[in-house]
This record gives C-alpha cells, structure tokens and sequence, in this order.
C-alpha cells in the first residue's frame, strides 16, 4: 500500500490526466472503498456497483480536490455522498427515516454503564445487528468507525446537522445493544 | 451532582466536544466514578465496533480489480485506425492532394476541395446509413455538449482569449470596425457613396452602387454589385450578380452566381448554376462545385471545378481540373495549361477551340468509388460512428449505462423479450400517430427516438460486452475502452454473412429492451407509489 505521500503525488499526476497514476490510487483505495460500501449497502452487489462508481464520480470531480489536504478523506466523502444517493434510490421516500432525530428522548436520560456495553459473544453477531439496522444508521455507524468521518462530514453527507449526527449514532448502538440482548 | 448524559459522553469518546466542553467534561469524568464507568464503556464499544468493521473479512471481488490489458488493446486500436487512416489517405486524400497539386493550389484550399469532392462523391449515399448520417451529427452535438460539461473548467482563460483571437484573425481583417447594417430589408449604397471600411449586411434584397474600400460581408436573398469592392466579398445569398469590380476575392455560396464584372484575385463558388460571362476578367483561379458551371469570360489561372455539366467558351490561363459528367469546351475556349476532366461522358470540343494539349480524359465509373471503399472502410466508419455516439452518451451518463449494463442487461431473455415489446410497440406507436395527421409532429418525434434507441440499443451492447471481457470499468477511460472493445466485438459479428444479421437483430432488440426496461425503471422510481404519511415514530423507551 502506497504511503501517504505517494498517495497524493498520485493524485497530482492523476489530476494532470494519468490514467496510470488513477489506476495506482484504485488499486490503493478501491478494498477500503469496497469494504465502506460494503458495511453501508444491502448487498454485495450494490456495494460492488457503487465501488466502481465512486470511483468513476470521484475522476470527474478530481478537480475540485484541493490538493494540500489528504486524498483518502475527500475520496470518503465522495463515496458517502453517493452511499446516501444510492440508499435514497433504491428506496421510495416513505421508506426511509430522513427527519432528524428527536434529541430530547436522548439527552434527558442518564449514563446506564452495565447497559452500554455491548453484549457481544462474537464479531458475527455484532455484524448480524450491525447489517440489521436501518439504512441510514448503518451508513452513519461506517462512516463514522469505519472511515473516521467527522460528525460535520457526515452530517454533510447526509443533510443534517452534526449534533444529530451524534444522536443518530447513539440511538444505532442502543438499538444495536438492544438487539443483541434480545438475541443473547 | 448533575451526571452527564450519554450523548456528550459518546461525543467525548468520539472527538467531538469543543475544547472548552472537552475539558470541562474530562474533569466531571474524573470526579465522578458513574460518568466515568459510562465512558470507559462507550470507549471499549467504540473499539469494538472500529475492529469489527475494519476486520478483512471479504476481499476486493475480483471484477473490481484494476484490470490491465490496455496497452494490447491500444496498440490493436493503433494498428486498425492506421491501417483505416492509411487506407483514406490511399483513396481519398493523396490522389486528390496530386490533382490539386496538377492544378497549381495550395493547401489553402484544401478544405473547399474537399467539401467539393464531398458533394460530388456518389457512393456517400450507399455507404452511410441515413441513420449513421443522424447519429453523426447528433454525436456531434453531444460531443460538444460534453466537452463544454466536462472540459469547461480546463479550459483555461488565456486559451479561450487566444481561440477567440484567432477566430477573429480568421475573419476578414477589420471585422470589428466594419459598417454593420443588419436592419433593413432592402439596402443601398447608392452610386456615388463610398464607405472606407469593411461593410457586412443583411437583408431580402442587397444592392452596392457605389464604393465599398473594405471587405464586403453579405447575406440577402437578392445580391446585386454593380459597384466596387476593394477588399474580398464573402456572399451567402439566393441570387448574386456582380457587374461591379472586386479587388479581393469572391467567395460565394448561392443557388445562382453571375458574375459579369471584374475579379482581380481568386472566385471559389459553391451553388446551383455559376456562370462567369463574357463581360467577366477574373485574374486569379476559379474553384466551383455546382450543378452547372459556365465560363464565358476568361479566367487567367487556374480552374478546379467540380459539376454535373460543365461548359468553357472563354480563355483559362492556367490549367483545368474538372470532374463531373459532362464537359463541352466551345467555339470560344482557349486553355494555356493542361486539361484533365473526369467525367461519365467524353469531353465535346469544338473544332475552332484552342488547346495547348488534348483535354486528359479519364471515365469515371458510376460505382467507382463506394467500391473502392472497401470492406475496411466500411467497418471502421461505422465503428468509429458508434464508438463517438457511445461514448458521448456513456460519459454524459455513466450512472445510466451502468445501470444498463449492470443492472438490466445480465437478463438477456428479459431484456430480448421487452425489446421485443418494445421495438415492435415503438414502431407501431409511431406510424400509428403519423397517421393520424393530427398526431403527425409526436409521430417523427416517436419516430426519432426509437431510431435512436435502436442505435443506441448496440452501443450500451458494446459496453457489456466489453465489461465481460475486461471486466468492471473503474474510471473514465476505462470506460471508453471496454466500449470500443465491445463495438469492436459487435461489429466483427455483425460482418460475419448470415449469422451476422441474426446478430444485427438480437443485439438491437436486447440492448433496446434494455433500456425500455431502465427508463420503466427510472419512472418508477421517479413517481413513488401513493402511501398514507407514516405516522411519526415512537422512540424506543
């Protein structure tokens, strides 16, 4: 894997028109990009799809990259961009929960230690919950642990404002922990 | 003690407290053992989850792998376009740079000659499809369409003023400082007046009397100079006559030109019927393409003229390039160089016509030329046709062709089957409504749009077939590649005898019902089924 200033060297020379400095860089992102789709998306399909168009969106936008910033985090925000367009797609409106979360119900309520630990016996079962959730968490929980995304980048990504970030992230862990207390 | 919720501990854990909030809740944790236990407790499920997500657990498929096999494909590309660029140089290019080379033009006039040829050039119906023809031009917009998309921002400023000058320097010189009338419907320079500049006009009916001492730029239906011109005219018009003199150049395209006055450099001419009457002098060379050319008056340098009928009855100083079909040289026809007519018929020359040598007579063969464009010729057009279309269209929507591609036509039955529905439904749909007079403008509509479909139909078959063979594109070029391969696929197919037109077929009706099936889709989608407003969600206790 290329370091971090080959990266962006790469970039340079992508954006001056390489089309072989471009295939260095898909060779260097495309498995996180794939693995980010991967966590975000319904199906392996989806995630394959949207990979390839990430990257295909991405070229075309290579110009308005600002070079003196690192690479991977801009490509991040591309792919959660279009992760949010695809889920948006694939689903009519009635199906997806786009208004902002209600903060209140979250923040009245006190530190429950036991609870907030995830009971976890095993990564797959964290996985299996993980994949049940709702789209728009799902996408929120990758882009935040997977892919390190601030919650201002994210709410970018997602039209809300970063505050409801967090509440939309807290709200999949319990959600998650409730889940897997049920299951266990 | 207030305890800190669990939102601000998870914001802590993730980073996301202001600097001052951060402190301040770094100290509450420290003093109090609940808030703390609390934040140990997101911190090893944050953990958790960062390990989970970024465990390896599934590799990068290998369609996503970056593929290699460009260089091949490019250099196979090379050798094809080179043998195809060679071909047209051999055909096309080179014997008429050495006829235009006979009669003493330069590359000046390269373009006008080629344009002439163009007209002239029989086999151009038989060898492009009226559909081809169509799709050029149309790719032709999309191209610059997505140049202007895509490019605009390359473009630097410094080279849009350089183009912008150059364009400017193309114009006739003193363009910007010329007299412009544009707003009468007859116009007038009467006898008498002069104007000392250029002079660029517009109207039903344009008359110059009188002195123009710049370049003259007109296009009316009804051109009449009688007076001078002492620069170049450029005339578009129905009818131009010119008894008048012209200093410059004449350079007309017109249904009829007539010119009975005085040329003191060079008249190129394109329209119906051009005739150079007796009264006329033009002391430079005549290049024509019309239907009728006539020479009354005399021409001091050369002539290069293509037209069905072409008659001389005058002096030519220089020598004569003349293809067309027939050729009478008059009682009045003196020619000081060399004559070379191509023609379907032998040259009629009066007894009492005076020429340095006999007319060079060579029989132009009715089928000549589209057989000597050959099956290569043939391929490469249409390829190339297709690979500009496509590729327009693939750039503008990268997200529909792989929609296409990707989604729909993996199913090949379903696809053959609604392009099946499809294009029989299409073409029903609009004979049906051009049937009906009323609906006659939505019929060609429906018309167009399903030739286009149906061209458009092989293109996104291109670019799966490319996908199959070099696997999933990752940007742009790549893009490009896999559809050029893929047509390049398609048309070798479609060449073999017999199976290639069952070819031609199936790749038409499944690249059509492909993407009958994606615009479905899209409006589907864009109109959501009609649901009752979800009632507002109960948050978990």
């Amino acid at each position: 894997m290329a370091g971090r200033g080959d990266l962006e060297g790469l970039v340079a020379l992508a954006r001056a028109g390489s089309t072989a400095a471009w295939g260095r860089v898909y060779e260097t992102l495309a498995p996180s990009i794939f693995r980010l789709c991967r966590r975000a998306l319904a199906s392996r399909e989806d995630a394959e799809d949207a990979t390839s168009e990430i990257f295909l969106k991405a070229r075309v936008r290579l110009a308005s990259y600002e070079p003196s910033r690192p690479f991977a985090p801009w490509l991040y925000r591309v792919a959660a961009n279009h992760c949010w367009d695809e889920i948006r797609k694939r689903r009519t409106r009635a199906e997806i929960d786009d208004a902002e979360p209600e903060l209140s119900t979250l923040e009245a309520e006190a530190p429950t230690p036991q609870e907030a630990v995830l009971a976890i016996e095993s990564r797959d079962s964290l996985r299996r919950v993980l994949s049940e959730l709702d789209d728009r968490s799902r996408l929120a929980i990758a882009l935040r642990y997977y892919a390190d995304m601030s919650y201002e980048d994210i709410g970018q990504a997602l039209g809300i404002s970063p505050n409801f970030v967090g509440v939309l992230l807290l709200r999949a862990r319990r959600a998650m922990r409730t889940r897997l207390r049920e299951t266990s | 003690m207030k305890h800190l919720d669990e939102l601000t501990l998870l914001r802590m854990v993730d980073g996301e407290l202001s600097s001052e909030r951060h402190s301040s809740t770094r100290t509450h944790i420290v003093d109090c053992a609940p808030c703390q236990a609390g934040y140990e407790s997101l911190k090893t499920e944050t953990e958790l989850l960062r390990a989970t997500l970024r465990e390896e657990e599934e590799p990068l498929p290998e369609d996503l792998r970056a593929q290699g096999g460009l260089l091949w494909f490019l250099a196979a590309a090379l050798v094809i376009g080179g043998l195809g660029v060679s071909q047209f140089w051999s055909w096309f290019v080179d014997p008429m740079l050495r006829g235009m080379d006979r009669v003493g033009i330069d590359g000046q006039s390269l373009f006008t000659t080629v344009v002439i040829r163009g007209l002239l050039f029989r086999g151009w119906t038989n060898m492009v499809s009226t559909v081809t023809q169509l799709a050029l031009w149309l790719s032709v917009l999309v191209a610059l369409g997505t140049l202007a998309i895509f490019a605009w921002r390359r473009i630097r400023t410094s080279a849009l003023a350089m183009s912008i000058l150059a364009v400017l320097a193309a114009l006739p010189r003193g363009a910007e400082a010329a007299v412009i009338e544009l707003e009468q419907d007859t116009y007038v320079l009467p006898a008498g007046q002069t104007i000392e500049n250029d002079l660029v006009v517009a109207g039903e009916i344009v008359r110059i009397e009188g002195t123009v001492n710049g370049d003259l730029i007109v296009a009316a239906r009804l051109v009449e100079v009688s007076g001078a011109v002492a620069g170049d005219i450029l005339g578009f018009a129905e009818e131009i006559d010119m008894t008048g003199t012209v200093g410059g150049n004449v350079r007309t395209a017109s249904r009829s030109l007539d010119i009975e006055g005085s040329v003191e450099r060079n008249v190129v001419a394109a329209g119906e019927i051009l005739r150079i009457g007796s009264g006329a002098q033009v002391r430079g060379s005549f290049t024509a393409a019309g239907r009728e050319v006539i020479l009354g008056g005399p021409v001091e340098r050369d002539l290069l003229i293509a037209a069905k009928t072409h008659r001389i009855d005058s002096r030519v100083g220089g020598s004569a390039l003349l293809v067309g079909d027939e050729l009478t040289l008059g009682d009045g026809a003196v020619t000081e160089g060399t004559v070379q007519f191509y023609g379907g018929q032998e040259p009629v020359v009066a007894p009492s016509a005076t020429l340095a040598s006999p007319v060079a007579f060579e029989l132009l063969e009715e089928d000549e030329e589209s057989t000597r464009l050959s099956w290569l010729g043939h391929f490469m057009f249409f390829w190339a046709a297709a690979f500009v279309l496509g590729s327009a269209f693939a750039l503008l929507g990268p997200g529909v062709a792989e929609a296409i591609t990707a989604v729909h036509m993996p199913h090949h039955a379903k696809s053959l089957l609604a392009g099946l529905v499809a294009v029989g439904g299409g073409a029903a749909l609009a004979f049906g409504l051009m049937i009906t007079l009323v609906g006659l403008p939505l019929g060609l509509v429906v018309l167009f749009l399903w030739v286009l479909g149906l061209y458009l139909a092989q293109v996104y078959a291109g670019l799966y077939i490319g996908r199959e063979i070099l696997g999933r594109p990752t940007d742009r070029s790549q893009l490009l590649v896999r559809l050029a391969v893929g047509l390049l696929a398609i048309h070798i197919g479609k060449s073999i005898p017999y199976i290639g037109q069952v070819l031609t077929v199936a790749v038409a009706l499944w690249g059509f019902g492909a993407l009958t099936l994606f615009l479905l889709d899209a409006i589907s989608r864009k109109s959501p089924p009609i649901v009752p407003a979800p009632l507002p969600a109960q948050e978990p206790a």
